[in-house]
């Protein structure tokens, strides 16, 4: 029995690094055709400004990594199709692990990064306890490691300059979701809150109104804290909203720490016919389209486009194994999406891609993009 | 005196074995009665059936296996990717309701008659079958539309504009609809308690259900064609849990990914609290809508005390153990 489990896992373990590395070895070739058969012209032109490109990324072909904690949720979608597409755009050869909110399969993600020689390892949230050796142990490999939404606490001469913790300015984005709930309630009113605790970003907010928030604005009062988990919240939350709606009588706000939370307190407030305003942090196309259904009761969500992170990531990466220096910690300008900027339903639904015409800094950034970085889009081409 | 004080223990041990799941649900609501101001309204007790319809009708489908000793662990995911079908059929493809209503609990037909063959005639244990089931089912609904959720005016992949259809009034009325204030979930749980407890209980079907699945053998040599019972057992819990779906995702009013996995445990402990109740020693329908509204009625009243997840959690193992406690602890002599 034992020798038939080893033997499964083995061919398990085969699979999954023939799947891995598979599906990028397929489009290479593709992509080093045209450039076989075109005219020796643009080749010529190409060879020529490979001169910027730094020596260390030069001729190679870059594999990364991203491992995730949890891939689902059209927030964590965009942003795995934010990584993805800058990626391509330098011929990285990515792979994405999708943990499914196992911390052990996480660190197994990042170990096998670290055998398999991948130049660079890209995190998305995890918890630091469960991760920080397989970390470690990548960045002793001389690795970097750009994290997405934690930190991990690894001294300076292991590190040596290449790792980074990114976040979108959760302390920021906690403020402006917060205030604007503050400032439509006239700083006074009864508050359904929530809580994600024991997540870096969601702590993060809930700091900001702990700390200043409810000390500043006595009036503000909190009646009922939900706090569910990061597994699959939706459903949870809006069961959960809607057993206070039922038994409280008055409520005069519901704050969405993370929209996944937030979408099932729109639902809950939908189906019970009150009136109540929901005030949230991040945005999706999904709550984007139930904030336009109901401009009265989803009022605001601070957000960064997860595409952005996605584009610095990959750049950040991209610095470090060209040498160059790039910052322990670095945070991304989050925006107040207010339903009141947004046109009405019937005008025009509004997406993701459509909120860079109402907000500077969404859909892309020029953060950390080198020239020689465009210099090697151009060689892709 | 030996003798009557023996008989005296026995009698109290048969009395928690038939009532002590009861026990502690009447004991959970007094308390939660006593604590709380609004427990006891009639919104909030609708609110409990409401929201234990969906665990009720995946706990159903988990009941029918168990029937005939067997077990069903696919049925969250087969309630999930119900869901994103009949999504699926209204967004993006602007098909009617209807399609939306049929083609999922097909689905959950077929899926039911795949892991019977597995089950059967491939003979791999039906556990191994409908964990492997779970995978792949939980995989297939987060890769239908590439990871996202399926819902109204959601933009369509490479540019395509945005969807075209959106989830059906008629639809969300499975969901979310109410009749003479009743929520209509509830009445699909309510019909569905009573069809599979009078089918268990009052047909040939049922109770040759139960003879296979209480000893196999022996039903196969008094000319019960075993395998054909097993086959019915798994189609009706594959066609529950599409049911289920089709409630979660009307309630959630889009296509959530991977949704239905929330449900299975919650529909394991009910299915298996149902049960002990009233000392039936087999599952039952009755028995396991007792189990749904004991978890209904944690979750609520914890909510209401502001119970954060993880102690919520801690109340509900606490309190399946010492229901369950009580119940079984006969077995010891």
């Amino acid at each position: 029995m034992k020798k038939f489990f080893a033997l499964l896992l083995a061919v398990l373990l085969i699979f999954s690094v023939v799947g891995c590395s598979s599906q990028p070895k397929e489009s290479a070739p593709e992509k080093a055709e045209p450039a076989a058969t075109e005219s020796s012209e643009p080749a010529k032109a190409s060879e020529a400004t490979s001169g910027n490109i730094p020596a260390a990324l030069q001729g190679k072909t870059i594999k990364m990594a991203l491992i995730k904690e949890w891939g689902t949720g059209t927030h964590m979608i965009t942003h795995i199709n934010g990584v993805k597409a800058e990626a391509a755009r330098y011929g990285i050869e990515l792979s994405v692990i999708d943990a499914n909110n196992d911390l052990t399969k996480m660190a197994e993600g990042i170990d096998n990064a670290v055998t398999n020689k991948m130049d660079a390892i890209l995190i998305s949230h995890g918890k630091a306890d469960a991760l920080t050796d397989s970390v470690t142990n990548a960045l002793k490999a001389g690795i970097p490691v750009i994290v997405f939404d934690n930190d991990f606490d690894v001294p300076e001469e292991i590190h040596k300059g290449k790792l980074v913790s990114l976040d979108q300015y959760d302390l920021m984005m906690g403020l402006l979701s917060q205030m604007s709930l503050v400032q439509e309630l006239d700083g006074k009113g009864k508050v359904v809150y929530n809580r994600v605790a024991n997540v870096p970003p969601t702590d993060k907010r809930h700091r900001i109104w702990e700390g200043g928030i409810l000390p500043t604005y006595t009036g503000i009062e909190v009646i009922n804290t939900i706090d569910l988990g990061t597994d699959n919240p939706m459903p949870k939350a809006q069961t959960a909203l809607e057993t206070i709606l039922t038994t409280t009588d008055k409520i005069d706000a519901v704050y969405g720490v993370w929209d996944e939370y937030a979408k099932g307190f729109y639902n809950a407030i939908v189906a019970s016919g009150k009136k109540i305003p929901l005030y949230s942090v991040d945005i999706s196309d999904q709550d984007l389209a139930m904030m336009q259904d109901h401009p009265e009761i989803w009022r605001s969500s601070a957000a960064v486009d997860p595409t952005v992170v996605g584009q610095v990531q990959v750049r950040l990466a991209l610095k470090a194994l060209a040498g160059e220096k790039i910052p322990r910690y670095y945070s991304l300008k989050p925006v107040l999406i207010h339903v009141d900027d947004l046109p009405s339903k019937d005008e025009r639904r509004v997406t993701m891609a459509d909120l860079a015409e109402f907000y500077d800094g969404w859909g892309s950034t020029t953060d950390f993009l080198e020239d020689w970085m465009l210099e090697m889009e151009k060689q892709q081409k | 005196m030996q003798n009557t004080k023996q008989k005296s223990k026995l009698d109290i041990y048969s009395f928690f074995y038939k009532y002590g799941t009861i026990i502690v649900t009447i004991v959970a609501i007094l308390f939660f009665t006593i604590t709380l101001d609004n427990f006891m309204r009639v919104d909030n007790i609708t609110n409990i059936f409401r929201s234990v319809s969906i665990v009720c009708l995946i706990a159903l489908a988990i009941t029918m296996s168990l029937t005939v000793d067997g077990f069903d662990l696919s049925v969250g995911a087969v309630a999930g990717f119900a869901a994103v079908i009949a999504a699926k059929i209204m967004v993006i493809w602007e098909m009617s309701p209807v399609l939306a209503i049929v083609v999922p609990l097909l689905v959950g037909i077929l899926i039911g008659c795949i892991n019977a063959f597995l089950i059967i005639k491939v003979q791999i244990s039906d556990m191994l079958t409908t964990l492997s089931m779970m995978f792949v089912l939980t995989g297939v609904s987060i890769t239908f539309q590439n990871g996202t959720a399926i819902y109204n005016y959601m933009p369509l992949p490479n540019n395509g504009g945005i969807a075209p259809g959106t989830m059906h009034p008629a639809y969300l009325f499975i969901g979310q609809g109410k009749v003479m204030g009743i929520p209509f979930p509830v009445i699909i749980m309510l019909l569905v308690v009573a069809l599979v407890h009078i089918f268990l209980n009052y047909t040939k079907y049922g109770r040759y259900l139960y003879m296979v699945g209480g000893n196999e053998e022996a039903a196969k040599l008094s000319g019960i064609p075993t395998k054909k019972y097993r086959l019915l057992a798994y189609v009706f819990s594959g066609f529950i849990a599409a049911l289920g779906g089709l409630v979660l995702g009307a309630r959630l009013g889009s296509g959530e990914v991977n949704a239905g996995a929330t449900y299975l445990m919650d529909a394991v402990a009910a299915a298996y609290i149902g049960f002990s109740v009233l000392g039936i020693g087999k599952a039952n329908a009755i028995g396991t809508l007792l189990g749904a509204l004991l978890m209904g009625i944690l979750l609520n009243g914890l909510v209401m005390m502001n119970f954060p997840y993880y102690s919520q959690d801690i109340v509900k193992g606490v309190v399946l153990i010492l229901g369950l406690g009580l119940t079984y602890y006969k077995r010891r002599d």
